[in-house]
């Protein structure tokens, strides 16, 4: 009976401080923090990778918003964010369209750069954002982005040359670029072959971490017909 | 467990949960923009916590939160205002119906674009980028003025260097490079052969190339302006070789962090280019051309930019001429050109809403003429400083004011008799950009201006409109008055006749109607018709001894003229076409009566069409450029003007191959201009009975031109 009171003393603490509401103190228990922080990304996480809409990615994408909302310290729900807004240019009907989103996506990436400077990942990430900005008009920004993702895909290397994602966007863009400018399958493998050696290593140091590009990296090379 | 337990558990359970309820609020509502259509997948949340959710298909949303405390409602949606709304959960449930404010953006904003046509890298929603530029065939390869002379508005004048723009002459258009008058946007003129721009179109980020109703910023033009900014940092080092049918160039970028210094020089020999393509021209000597250019650049703070631009170029020719108005005999011309040219801009913020813009420089254009043995000497120079401040209210709408000084020196001589003239010219304009909703807005302004040499003042009017009539599309309208000091041949004759007090500022009064739709990116079609009308032209009666002047010269230009440009339908293909429309007459200079001026012609078409073949690696360009007949003066008619050339016709190709040469990204241009051959003529001469007449013709038929161009540099 002690026992049981015990316990029930617990339990209706616990659940007083819901019924007050007052999730203040219960947010500021760094434990339970971390576990809903972390519960809540990697259901997103999961809903990311599932995702098949552009409302798909728009629900997922608020999500991260709403996460670094409220974790202002965090820069893994930024990264996110950014991460989907670009991909959501897939689902873009016109040039003015993807602008909107990459600019979106540019300023979240802003905030995790600010929270996370000099982080590889962060770094790959503004790498695959001048990336798209060049796919949206290839003729008229293909001289100054192609700069850009060259500049920031070197700058992640450098700073993790085990990071797998720089190598994987270097090699899209090269493979991208006529061969007189530098670009071409056989610039392109070296890039796509050095991503997936990496990928093979990498190993995120938590689920959180980010992780994505290997199954595009393999498929590039098979498109690149790489030796 | 006792029946008291039992119980116990359950009164706790639920009281439990009572609380917990109690303590819970739900908040749904409907998101809509602010037609009421509902926004999907809009992002409704608590500030600060995990609380919220997306809008669904019909707009709506549900949620709850356990907050008891005030917290703010955030509604986030993709080119959407925020809307922030403080609100205290109370446990009830609380509902909401949130209208989201469209973000002004290039698309939904009106732009004032009557009369401008606008290139850019950096703006999105632009005409023309300086690619576009730097690849249109016809005229001179990669001639900055080359693509604009496909444009609406402008004539195809194939004697002589300028842009002609809705019945004006050469010298109603001024270039201006980041504020600042270029006083020689061109080569030294030579009889009867066009002339090349001096610049390159990769000097420069952006252009507005105006053909009527421009910005109190821009005075002493009376029909166009053509405004270049330049690039601001180099984006990386690099060096540059340039091999060409005409000559060799080369150049080296360096790029620090904050500072780029760009160093070039170029040596430009025609001979043996026009020793393998015939010449209608009998030269003595093919021009010879040295330049060299110095470009700094230095980020001076976050916000500020120094610039510094400086060419400098020597040039020679020689010529024999044929002019049977001037006596049958051959004329032997010989040319020598010096041209130093130094433009420095300074610019920086000051403070959250303010900009200042420092500008100053100077050009010195020398050149020494031999002609039939008379040796005849022509100097310009132009000083100039220009200080403009702007002031940003809210997001679109802003005021600027400014003022510019410039000192002009013209001197002349012939073997051993020389003269000169010095005009100073003051000019102050304000001028506020007003957006009253995002669907219209208007630019009102004002610009004073003041001649030493013909001590007058004018005071210049600017207006113009926009409104935007649906997702594309806008119309706008514009009105301006236009004044120009008359020009330096006339001051000269004035002042020898001690007359130039008597002189007016020429006017120009422009009314412009345009109609814009634009896909951007993809398509754009423009339609705009004006009407222009001049007072105060210089008139000059050679029949006296001595020339006099009067300014009682006048008429009118009137148009339409329509733009098409399609990018996106056909896969890798960009063409696009102009037309215009012109009906000019004026009285001014030598004319006996008004009649249309030999550089004006009724219809003029250009079409453009390029293609990139991406298995090949190469663009190829056409320019097909047609207009009706030009009057010319013929002493056997009555009428005055009343004769017409034969309509004019020029196809010309560009091919450009992007390779690698010892691993160096290489551009090979090649580009052949009137492919046809077809023999246009621009006008006659008559000799002074009238009995004899000489055609002006092509300087060359088909041209022919091939380059190199290296890269050395980070791939």
């Amino acid at each position: 009976m002690k026992k049981f009171t015990l316990l029930l003393v617990c339990v209706l603490t616990t659940f007083s401080l819901f019924a007050n509401g007052d999730a203040d103190k219960y947010k500021k228990a760094p434990f339970a923090e971390d576990s809903k922080y972390e519960k809540a990304m990697k259901a997103n996480l999961g809903k990311m990778k599932t995702a098949k809409t552009k409302a798909d990615l728009q629900a997922v994408a608020n999500q991260f918003e709403r996460i670094a909302s409220a974790e202002k310290s965090k820069w893994l729900p930024n990264y996110y964010a950014a991460y989907t807004y670009i991909r959501m240019t897939n689902f873009a009907k016109d040039n003015t369209a993807k602008d909107q989103l990459l600019d979106k996506a540019k300023t979240l990436l802003e905030t995790a750069t600010k929270l996370a400077p000099n982080n590889s990942e962060v770094v790959a990430l503004e790498a695959y954002l001048a990336l798209t900005r060049l796919s949206v008009d290839p003729m008229a920004r293909g001289r100054e982005y192609s700069g850009a993702v060259f500049a920031k895909a070197g700058k992640a290397k450098a700073l993790n040359p085990k990071n797998p994602r720089p190598y994987f966007l270097e090699g899209i863009l090269k493979m991208n670029m006529p061969p007189a400018f530098g670009g071409g399958k056989d610039q392109a493998c070296p890039l796509f072959k050095t991503a997936a050696k990496n990928f093979e290593g990498f190993q995120p140091k938590t689920e959180l971490m980010p992780n994505w590009g290997k199954e595009t990296n393999a498929k590039m090379m098979k498109r690149a017909e790489c030796q | 467990m006792t029946k008291f337990q039992f119980i116990l558990i359950t009164v706790l359970i639920l009281g439990l949960t009572a609380a917990k309820t109690l303590a819970q609020t739900q908040l749904s509502g409907l998101v809509t923009d602010e037609k009421g259509e509902a926004l999907i997948g809009a992002n409704v949340s608590l500030e600060g916590t995990y609380d919220g959710t997306s809008t669904d298909v019909n707009g709506r949303f549900q949620f709850t939160t356990q907050e008891t405390k005030e917290v703010t409602l955030l509604v986030t949606y993709i080119s959407f205002i925020t809307h922030r709304q403080k609100i205290q959960p109370k446990g009830q449930s609380m509902t909401f119906l949130i209208k989201l404010k469209e973000e002004a953006n290039e698309l939904n904003t009106v732009v004032i674009t009557a009369g401008a046509f606008e290139a850019s890298d950096e703006k999105r929603v632009v005409v023309l980028n300086s690619v576009d530029i730097a690849t249109t065939a016809g005229g001179a390869a990669g001639d900055l003025f080359g693509a604009f002379q496909s444009l609406p508005g402008t004539q195809t004048i194939g004697e002589t260097e300028g842009l002609f723009v809705r019945g004006g002459a050469a010298n109603e258009t001024k270039t201006l490079i980041d504020g600042l008058t270029v006083q020689n946007p061109f080569y030294s003129s030579v009889p009867d052969v066009p002339q090349r721009g001096r610049f390159s179109p990769f000097l420069f980020k952006g252009t507005v190339f105006s053909t009527g109703g421009y910005s109190a910023q821009y005075g002493q033009a009376l029909s166009s302006v053509l405004v270049l900014k330049s690039q601001d940092l180099a984006d990386k080092t690099e060096t540059n070789i340039n091999l060409m049918t005409v000559g060799v160039g080369g150049g080296h970028t360096q790029r620090w962090e904050n500072t780029s210094l760009s160093l070039n020089a170029s040596y430009i020999n025609l001979r043996p280019a026009f020793a393998v393509i015939p010449q209608n021209r009998n030269w003595q000597k093919p021009p010879e051309n040295l330049e060299s250019s110095l470009i700094f650049r230095q980020k001076t703070s976050k916000t500020g930019m120094f610039k510094v631009y400086s060419t400098y170029a020597q040039s020679e020719l020689a010529m024999d001429y044929e002019d049977v108005s001037l006596g049958n005999t051959t004329n032997a011309l010989g040319l020598d050109n010096d041209n130093a040219y130094i433009n420095t801009t300074w610019r920086e913020a000051l403070g959250e809403n303010w900009m200042i813009q420092l500008g100053a420089s100077y050009s010195h254009d020398h050149d020494l003429i031999l002609l039939n043995g008379d040796r005849i000497f022509q100097q310009e120079r132009l000083q100039q400083g220009r200080v403009v401040l702007q002031r940003t209210i809210g997001k679109n709408s802003g005021i600027s004011f400014g003022g510019e000084v410039q000192r002009y020196n013209f001197d002349e001589g012939i073997n051993d008799l020389f003269r000169g003239l010095e005009e100073n010219y003051v000019a102050a304009f304000v001028e506020t950009e007003l957006f009253f909703t995002r669907k219209l807005a208007g630019r009102v302004g004002v610009r004073w201006e003041n001649s030493e040499m013909i001590q007058q003042q004018n005071l210049a009017p600017r207006v113009s409109l926009a409104y935007k009539t649906g997702k594309y599309s806008q119309v706008s309208t514009a009105y301006g008055l236009f004044y120009q000091t008359p020009q330096r041949d006339d001051l000269m004759q004035a002042q020898v006749n001690q007359t130039a007090q008597n002189l007016q500022f020429e006017q120009a009064a422009h009314y412009l109607v345009n109609y814009q739709w634009m896909l951007p990116g993809k398509r754009t079609f423009r339609v705009e018709a004006y009407y222009k009308e001049y007072n105060d032209l210089v008139k000059r009666f050679t029949n006296q001894t001595t020339p006099e002047l009067n300014s009682q010269g006048y008429g009118f230009a009137r148009g339409v003229e329509l733009f098409w440009r399609d990018k996106s339908t056909l896969k890798n293909v960009d063409y696009w076409i102009s037309y215009s429309f012109l009906d000019t007459q004026r009285d001014f200079q030598n004319f006996p009566t008004l009649a249309t001026p030999g550089f004006a012609a009724k219809h003029t078409v250009s079409a453009v069409y390029k293609q990139y073949f991406s298995a090949i690696n190469s663009f190829v360009g056409f320019t097909y450029t047609f207009n009706s007949g030009r009057p010319f003066f013929n002493p056997n008619n009555e009428t005055f003007h009343g004769d017409r050339t034969p309509a004019f016709h020029n196809l010309s190709l560009t091919y450009t191959y992007l390779t690698s040469v010892f691993n160096h990204s290489t551009i090979v241009f090649a580009s052949v201009n009137n492919l046809l051959g077809v023999q246009n003529v621009f006008g006659y001469r008559y000799s002074a009975d009238g009995r004899q007449r000489q055609p002006v013709g092509q300087a060359v038929d088909r041209n022919v031109f091939v380059g190199m161009f290296i890269t050395i540099g980070k791939k």
